[in-house]
């Protein structure tokens, strides 16, 4: 299996006592690929980056990283991925600078070629000035920062990102995208879990929604949106008294397309083709109604994330 | 980027000796605190009631000073499983172990490192006894040997609270549930009095109690009066400590929150 897959997973279960987590879950994540995790709190994300990281054991199930098999071969594994957590792993009593020499000592740099290291990863991280000082006096974006930092001394094959960038003020974002997004470059794979619906949409090559313990929808973000469906043309009427007509008019070309009509006069019409939209906009104009701007958009992740997860949002925990 | 090889079992353990020596040199408090206190209270021992048991302080301070150093060093033997349980509950263990490291190393590196502490209570202690008086017959070699005997029995029993502070959830609950053993270990032994004052049921409890064979080869060797037995039997106490806890903390630790 050493072709593209980086991680493999056939029928995984976990359960907590008598809690159901994964429920035969079935995935595969291609190498060199940034893929993200989408869930509910509770859903099992958390569950899911522990075992794939060999940190938690599970029910039943064959699990592959890297070519190799979990939990057989959890050694191969540890040298190949590295991980960032949802809360942050750092010695708060030690300085910033002292953590990243500690992780960089246990991934085998020795003295001067640690602090070197060390160094690098705070200029990076933007985190030069404040690598005297105590963890405990940072901030919690400085925190997460050195976080990441501390996972990626060593680049590693595969790096799992538990919620990185809950916290973080939109620079720092952006910061962590932008080495993401590096990291992919020079072949990493990033397998990252996150709230953000905008960091998915921009950041991943493959999203998958987990729900109920399985994954419940798979693809780019734009297969996502187009499995949700509905694209939306909206048009700005040059008179606000055509609005009841301009519904008139497009109810006869499309019976069955949704229309709605805000306060600002801009008629929002559901469809399911681009070429749809030229089609209201001919009618429109053939029956002497002027559009004064239009534009077409996609449903967007939120709207993907609201179909497929939830049975209404009631599944927390 | 340079190529960087697995480290050694050997050198994982000395990073985490010099992690809880750069602890120690960045917040020296703690050591401090109880190296003070525990001079202080053999001051107190010794003058308060140096005249009521023996006659006269200085008497006294010949059979204090031995057992004054386990009073001083056996509570500093708890922190080390503290600072496991920090590490389990901050979520550092978790990052420790997707690194592929030598798995035993956090403890065994933080264990051996705390000797250093033990070594500078002991010898804080020492100094202060042989300024109000304190004369070892058994010369500078004896004090020496019970010293070091002293520190090895710390370094075994910190294994005991290895394993509590691995099985615990709270850093705070280590010293909670270490409390009873450590308060047993110390008082129902000999450190404050000799066994033969005691009640007999008394006596039986204190000989099972394995400090009361250390206290006692310590005094001996301190008094240049000890028995090869006696020694062997103190270091079979302490070698016994760590061949059972030291691989049940192992154990533990590495299937810390795996289910
Ligand atoms: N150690 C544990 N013992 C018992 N139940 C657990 C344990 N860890 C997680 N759970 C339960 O398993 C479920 C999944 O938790 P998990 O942390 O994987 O969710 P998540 O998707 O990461 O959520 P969030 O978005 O809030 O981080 C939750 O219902 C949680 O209560
Ligand atoms: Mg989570």
């Amino acid at each position: 299996m050493s072709n593209g897959i980086a991680i493999e997973i056939k029928e995984l279960c976990k359960n907590f006592q008598t809690k159901e987590v994964l429920r035969n879950l079935d995935l595969i994540v291609p190498k060199g690929k940034i893929f993200a995790l989408l869930g509910q709190n509770g859903a099992g994300k958390t569950t899911m980056v522990k075992i794939l990281s060999t940190l938690l054991n599970f029910d039943s199930g064959d699990v592959t990283v890297l070519s190799h098999k979990l939990p057989k071969d959890s050694d191969s594994v540890r040298s190949k991925i590295s991980l960032t957590g949802q809360y942050v792993a750092l010695d708060e009593d030690m300085t910033g600078e002292q953590n990243l020499i500690l992780i960089s000592k246990l991934f085998g740099y020795k003295g001067a070629m640690a602090k070197q290291r060390a160094k690098e990863l705070l200029e990076q991280f933007d985190l030069s000035e404040a690598g005297n000082k105590p963890v405990k006096t940072y901030s919690g974006g400085m925190h997460r920062r050195l976080d990441i930092a501390a996972s990626i001394i060593k680049t590693p094959e595969l790096l799992f990102l538990d919620e990185p960038t809950t916290g973080l003020d939109p620079r720092s974002r952006a910061v962590v995208w932008e080495f993401v997004r590096n990291l992919a470059k020079n072949g990493t794979t990033i397998f990252l879990t996150t709230q953000y619906l905008e960091e998915a949409d921009v950041l991943a090559d493959l999203i998958a929604v987990i729900e109920g313990g399985k994954i419940v929808a798979q693809g780019t973000a734009a297969e996502l949106k187009s499995l949700v469906g509905r694209k939306t043309i909206k048009i700005r009427l040059q008179n606000q008294s055509d609005t009841g007509r301009a519904k008139n008019v497009v109810h006869e070309v499309f019976a069955e397309a949704g229309i709605k009509a805000d306060e600002t006069n801009a008629l929002s019409i559901e469809i399911s083709e681009v070429s749809q939209a030229n089609q209201v906009l001919n009618e429109l104009t053939k029956a002497g109604i002027e559009p004064m701007e239009y534009s077409i958009s996609q449903a967007s992740l939120d709207e993907v994330f609201m179909t497929f997860t939830g049975n209404g949002g009631q599944n927390n925990g | 980027m340079v190529n960087v090889k697995r480290p050694s079992a050997v050198s994982s353990t000395a990073t985490f000796m010099w992690r809880t020596l750069l602890k120690i040199k960045t917040a020296p408090g703690q050591l401090i605190f109880d190296s003070v206190v525990a001079i202080v209270s053999m001051l107190l021992f010794t003058f308060l009631f140096g005249g009521a048991i023996d006659g006269s302080p200085r008497e006294y301070v010949q059979f204090l000073l031995p057992g004054m150093l386990f009073m001083t060093v056996l509570p500093m033997t708890v922190y080390a499983g503290s600072a496991l349980c920090k590490d389990i509950s901050t979520g550092v263990y978790d990052r420790f172990r997707t690194i592929g490291f030598w798995q035993p190393a956090p403890v065994l590196g933080t264990l051996i490192a705390d000797i250093l502490k033990y070594a500078i209570a002991v010898i804080g202690v020492v100094i202060t006894g042989l300024a109000i008086g304190f004369r070892p017959e058994g010369g500078i070699i004896g004090l020496v040997l019970g010293m070091l005997l002293v520190v090895l029995y710390a370094f075994s029993l910190s294994w005991v609270f290895a394993t509590i502070g691995v099985v615990v959830k709270k850093p705070d609950s280590v010293a909670q549930n270490s409390m009873l053993i450590l308060y047993t270990s110390i008082f129902a032994s000999n450190i404050f009095t000799d066994i033969s004052t005691m009640p007999d049921w008394m006596q039986t409890v204190v000989m099972f109690n394995p400090t009361t064979h250390i206290v006692t080869a310590t005094r001996l060797l301190m008094q240049g009066t000890y028995s090869a037995w006696g020694i062997t039997l103190a270091i079979i106490v302490c070698v016994g400590l760590v061949a059972v806890f030291a691989p049940l903390t192992f154990a533990l630790y590495a299937r810390k929150n795996r289910v």
